[in-house]
């Protein structure tokens, strides 16, 4: 033995593997750093550096807290609804023998590859008085707070449903199995499977919940005053005060806060189990008597989730579809450079900082704080931040081309990419990186020959649900994007004044093919065997 | 067997990735950015005219219906110090003083200026009115079931329309400067009642203009107070409505013209005075008479049937820089009156 | 001479909880150590500590007489100490092969190129994995998989070995056949080997010198014949247990034997 392998051959420097992962850490830390936490925060210096000042008595208005607490009121419903019908959806569609699950799963994720406005609009042509079934009261429901609630529950349980069945699909299959030999299947799903899938729905309710809070277009829509409408006045022309507006951004920020470190209690020391590397391929439980009445449910709930996106199909019409080519524009390209580039970008800084969080470092859980506040803070804060930041002579090449599109995307989706690949890494048991390091294997080979090959599949998956995100976003790049070059659903809305309803209803068609068709594509890399 | 999707999957990012980059910022030789607050369908075909005539490429940001006038506005006093427009094209005479008043604006008179109204252009040269909208009621005729038509802005405050008018958000578009301008005209106290008279009358805030016709030809309100272009779209679509000049006897209707402002230090100056010169020419409030129904303000100018001419209608008096600075003083009454807070008072 | 791996009063706790509590042991160099204690108290943790991924609240760790860790810092990174280590769930990577795990280790540790291959094969013969070379973890026993945990510690000749109950999740013909292997190993390799089990009879067959632990503390070290002249409970808990080997006690008649002792030692494997 002695004879055959010599003593290494030679120590690397103790500094070596610091100084790689301050590089690697350093990197994303960089890009969140000019994302995320300048734009932020830029308000603030623009204050220090004599900007106009704020008024602290803003936030002593009761007035302000009444819309807080009514907004509050209504994003707790949305959540609800988003819960009531997702958690069920998702152990039904993922986990038992309903019919024809796949076609559900499909028809219920439509409205959430959708920006919410979308399916409003489709709602208002189903249910308007005008519209294909409407009549008065689904009228006044429709443009009421109810209306925003079941617009946003809809649009917005897919987020729960997918989240959650994910982290079922992953679950040790003899956790299920050794409980399906003494209890039935309500049994199992109710004690033992979503349980288990705690930090998914934990993280999936977070999502939903933020998404809820800084919608403009819906509420505005549908006539329902919300907080977040609030801060958008506050940027308005005539009233631009980015400063004041990220004064009343605060309790929104606070909020998010308080709702991560109830997430955190929730999914406690537990391991993550969003998106996973196995997949098992479990035979589903039987319901028996049940699978009738459960797959109507299901069924139903797919129906009222495609509902408005059929109805926008219908609204477009022959004529819809034939002014397309008209009317497009580079719509399609102008929306899937950016994300494809912004996804990309995500997944690849989601590996050091998803890691890191998932092993409980420190640096990266400030990231992530920042990330998440990002993803909560009204879009148009952030956006005004972004402009401020990057539109410099010296910048120039950046901000007048379609990479700001991706940066601000950047900005605004990291958090759902990180939190994504944590939820990953969390699922690998800590001492198979522990065993490459006790063997010598530095922090980047770590990275690139145990952490991206375990999770090649989670990997793909990160990028493509923030790809997802991007596609669907509106918000976050109107501020911004370069003349001539809007995303398709910035166009939709442009379009939508005064432009020929049936353009816009054919539009919006578009607009969910396209990200159906994203899917399409990835899902089977997502399928394939990354890992044996 | 995963790792060549992988590669496949990877080669095809990669060759999305490198066609955008041929794509890039390309030289600003032989193009003009422009901002406007008009709406995309009907800026885009006058901007698309003149690219034909001059071969000028024109790369336009359009603001959404939601946002309408406050978020080009938003991002061009955002891009302040490092100007990326050449030109706004603002929907209507007031948005303009925003930036006039945060020295964005480089003065300049177009062409044909000189031949404009001089209520509608500013003598410095700093906005010049073009294809004008004006502010009118839409009426559904079905649901007016006999009743007298609507003549008056006061009649949405009438208790016999008690939960049957419509107006849009007085925060944002081209509502607020309604607003102001009636704020201007009527005197603070009057304006102040009508608008308290307005809530307690059950009018209906939508979302827009569009939201307001949206509601009139729904028939879930029987009249609304919006913006002309809008008002002939729902014409133009054969929905069972009227449109009224309001106050023809009184106080004149409030008309809006479009108006062209060039932004100082954009990187494209002399193609941006080109473009001024063509939006504010006949041949463009031609197209946007057609289009969009907006009024010419060039004397002459062929119009559609359907089209009203500037001088038949009894337009109201106003200062657009006075209006315009009463907007930025209503502001905070406003958002109390709408529910939000109220902020600086 | 210096210790290979020296505890030198160190400390771990968890808030209030102590894991490790004022613990000062050496492993002396060629000197196979079998740390005893039961589940829970504190034998994991001090593998970590060893290792260097967890940094100690008190007191300091020695590695070659190198100052690897102090309270609350880590001077030498788990990846430059230059120990091996087993795990308990042996921590095999799922997507490499058995010659790749061994091909990666010997890369990271900079061996030079042209030793790599027959150093795979010499350790591959060892722990007879030659013709299961090309399989994944996925594709081998449990037992095989132990073996190649083996494998990947020792061919990268260690000064020190750590191995952490390696054989806990398995029966007992594969134990007794392991355990048979490890002596031969260790007795090749001339390293110093710190061995963790709850289980006397690995230790008697083994230790060179056995410490007990429990609830955090050291609370003995000798040899087995130095500690059964205690009178501490646990020590006499421990001992008592019925072994099988070579150091004076009888291997059990049968199963039944081996069963009945794995319930006095209580069941569970998990020490964190």
């Amino acid at each position: 033995m002695a004879s055959a392998v010599g003593r290494p051959s030679g120590r690397s420097p103790v500094t070596r593997s610091v100084t790689e992962r301050t590089l690697i850490v350093g990197s994303a830390s960089a890009i969140l750093l000019a994302a995320c936490v300048l734009p932020l925060l830029w308000p603030l210096i623009g204050l220090a550096t004599g900007g106009r000042g704020v008024d602290l008595g803003l936030i002593a208005d009761p007035a302000l807290w009444s819309l807080l607490a009514r907004t509050l009121v209504v994003t707790a419903a949305v959540l609800a609804l988003a819960l009531g019908i997702g958690l069920p959806m998702a152990v039904l569609v993922a986990r038992t023998d309903v019919i024809g699950r796949g076609a559900v799963l499909v028809l219920h994720a439509f409205p959430a590859l959708l920006p919410p406005l979308l399916p409003a609009l489709g709602w208002f042509h189903l249910l308007g008085r005008q519209g294909l079934i409407g009549n008065e009261a689904s009228t006044a429901i429709l443009f009421s707070e109810a209306g925003v609630v079941l617009t946003l529950g809809l649009a917005l349980a897919p987020i729960v449903t997918a989240l959650t069945a994910l982290a079922l699909w992953n679950i040790d299959p003899s956790q299920e199995e050794a409980a399906r030999v003494t209890a039935a299947p309500g049994r199992v799903a109710t004690r033992i499977l979503l349980p288990a899938a705690r930090p998914a729905i934990a993280l999936a309710g977070i999502v939903v919940a933020a998404l809820a809070l800084s919608e403009v277009g819906v509420p505005t829509f549908l006539r329902a005053r919300t907080y977040a409408a609030a801060v958008f006045a506050r940027l308005g022309g005539v009233d631009f005060a980015p400063a004041e507006a990220l004064l009343l951004a605060l309790p929104v920020l606070a909020l998010t806060a308080m709702l991560l470190v109830a997430e955190r209690w929730t999914a406690g020391g537990r391991s993550f189990a969003t998106l996973g590397l196995r997949s098992f391929r479990k035979a589903p439980m039987a319901l028996g008597p049940w699978r009738a009445p459960a797959s109507l449910f299901c069924w139903l709930v797919a129906a009222l989730s495609a509902a408005p996106v059929a109805a926008l199909a219908w609204r477009a019409g022959w004529d819809g579809f034939a002014e397309l080519p008209l009317w497009i524009g580079n719509g399609v390209s102008n929306s899937l450079l950016p994300a494809a580039l912004a996804a990309t970008v995500i997944a690849i800084v989601a590996i050091p900082v998803g890691h890191g969080l998932a092993r409980r470092d420190r640096v990266t859980a400030g990231l992530d704080i920042v990330a998440f506040a990002a993803f909560v803070a009204p879009p148009a804060l952030l956006g005004v931040g972004l402009v401020a930041l990057w539109n410099r002579p010296e910048t120039g090449w950046l901000y007048g081309s379609w990479l700001i599109i991706a940066l601000g995307y950047v900005g605004r989706y990291a958090a759902i990419g990180v939190r994504a690949f944590a939820a990953a890494c969390a699922q690998l048991p800590a001492t198979i990186e522990d065993a490459a390091r006790v063997f010598g294997v530095g922090y980047g080979s770590r990275l690139a020959r145990i952490v991206v090959p375990l999770h090649a599949r989670a990997f793909i998956g990160v990028w493509l649900l923030t790809l997802l995100f991007c596609l669907r976003d509106l918000e976050t790049a109107t501020l911004f994007y370069p003349p001539g070059q809007e995303p398709l659903p910035i166009r939709i809305f442009t379009l939508e004044a005064n432009g020929p309803e049936t353009v816009v209803a054919a539009l919006a068609c578009v607009q969910a093919a396209l990200s159906a068709i994203a899917v399409a594509l990835v899902l089977p890399l997502l399928g394939a065997r990354a890992a044996r | 067997m995963a790792r060549p999707r992988l590669a496949t999957a990877l080669a095809i990012l990669l060759t999305i990735l490198v066609g955008a980059c041929s794509d890039g910022p390309g030289p600003s030789a032989g193009e003009v950015v422009a901002y406007t607050s008009v709406d995309q369908v009907y800026a885009e075909p006058v901007f698309r005219r003149f690219e034909e005539k001059t071969g000028i490429r024109v790369r336009a940001a359009f603001d959404t219906e939601e946002t309408k006038s406050t978020g080009m506005l938003n991002r061009l006093i955002a891009e302040g110090n490092n100007p990326r427009a050449d030109l706004f094209w603002s929907g209507d005479p007031v948005r303009p003083f925003v930036l006039i008043g945060r020295g964005l604006v480089a003065p300049y008179a177009p062409a044909n200026a000189a031949a404009i109204p001089a209520t509608f252009r500013d003598a410095q040269g700093r906005w010049t009115g073009t294809a004008a909208r004006a502010r009118a009621l839409l009426i559904n005729r079905e649901r007016l079931r006999g009743h007298p038509m609507p003549t008056s802005v006061r009649d949405l405050a009438d208790p016999q329309w008690k939960g049957e008018a419509a107006i849009a958000n007085p925060l944002y578009g081209t509502t607020t400067m309604h607003a102001a301008a009636l704020f201007a005209t009527l005197g603070e106290d009057e304006a102040s009642r009508f608008f308290e008279a307005l809530k307690a009358n059950d009018v209906r805030i939508a979302g827009s203009n569009g939201e307001v016709r949206r509601l009139v030809v729904a028939g879930e309100v029987t009249f609304g107070l919006t913006d002309t272009d809008d008002a002939y779209e729902a014409v133009k679509d054969g929905a069972p409505v009227a449109i009224v000049y309001p106050d023809r006897q009184g106080m004149g209707t409030l008309v809006m013209p479009t108006s062209v402002v060039l932004i100082r230090g954009g990187p494209n100056p002399e193609a941006a005075r080109q473009l001024a010169d063509f939006l504010v020419s006949p041949d463009a409030e031609r197209m946007m008479a057609e289009s969009a129904a907006h009024m010419p303000l060039h004397p002459g100018v062929t119009v559609p049937a359907n089209v009203e001419r500037v001088e038949n209608i009894k337009a109201m008096q106003v200062d657009y820089g006075e209006v315009a600075d009463t907007m930025n003083r209503i502001q905070p009454w406003l958002r109390q009156w709408v529910g939000l807070p109220a902020g600086r008072q | 001479m210096t210790s290979a791996l020296r505890f030198d009063q160190v400390s771990l706790h968890y808030g209030a909880r102590f894991a490790v509590s004022d613990v000062s042991l050496a492993i002396e160099t060629g000197e196979i150590l079998c740390l005893l204690g039961p589940s829970g108290c504190g034998k994991s943790s001090l593998v970590r500590l060893a290792l260097g991924l967890t940094a100690p609240s008190a007191g300091r760790v020695f590695v070659d007489g190198r100052e690897a860790s102090v309270a609350g810092r880590i001077i030498v990174p788990p990846e430059q100490r230059g120990l091996s280590v087993v795990f308990q769930d042996l921590g095999l990577w799922p997507h490499f092969s058995v010659e790749a795990h061994l091909r990666f280790v010997l890369a990271s540790r900079r061996i030079a190129k042209t030793a790599r291959e027959p150093a795979i094969d010499k350790i591959l013969a060892s722990v007879e994995l030659l013709d299961r070379r090309r399989c994944y973890p996925a594709e081998l026993s449990g037992g095989e998989r132990q073996r190649l945990a083996i494998a990947r510690a020792l061919v990268v000749r260690p000064r020190v070995v750590l191995l952490d109950e390696p054989l806990s999740n398995l029966d007992l013909v594969l134990r007794r056949e392991l355990l048979d292997l490890f002596r031969k190993l260790f007795a090749e390799m001339e390293a110093s080997v710190l061995y963790i089990t709850h289980d006397i009879r690995e230790a008697a067959l083994l230790g060179d010198r056995v410490a007990v632990m429990e609830a955090g503390r050291l609370v003995a070290t000798g040899t087995l014949a130095e500690l059964s002249g205690l009178k501490s409970p646990i020590v006499r808990e421990i001992l008592d247990a019925p072994t099988w080997g070579t150091r004076g006690t009888s291997p059990p008649a049968n199963h039944d034997a081996l069963h009945s002792s794995e319930r006095a030692n209580g069941s569970p494997d998990s020490d964190q």
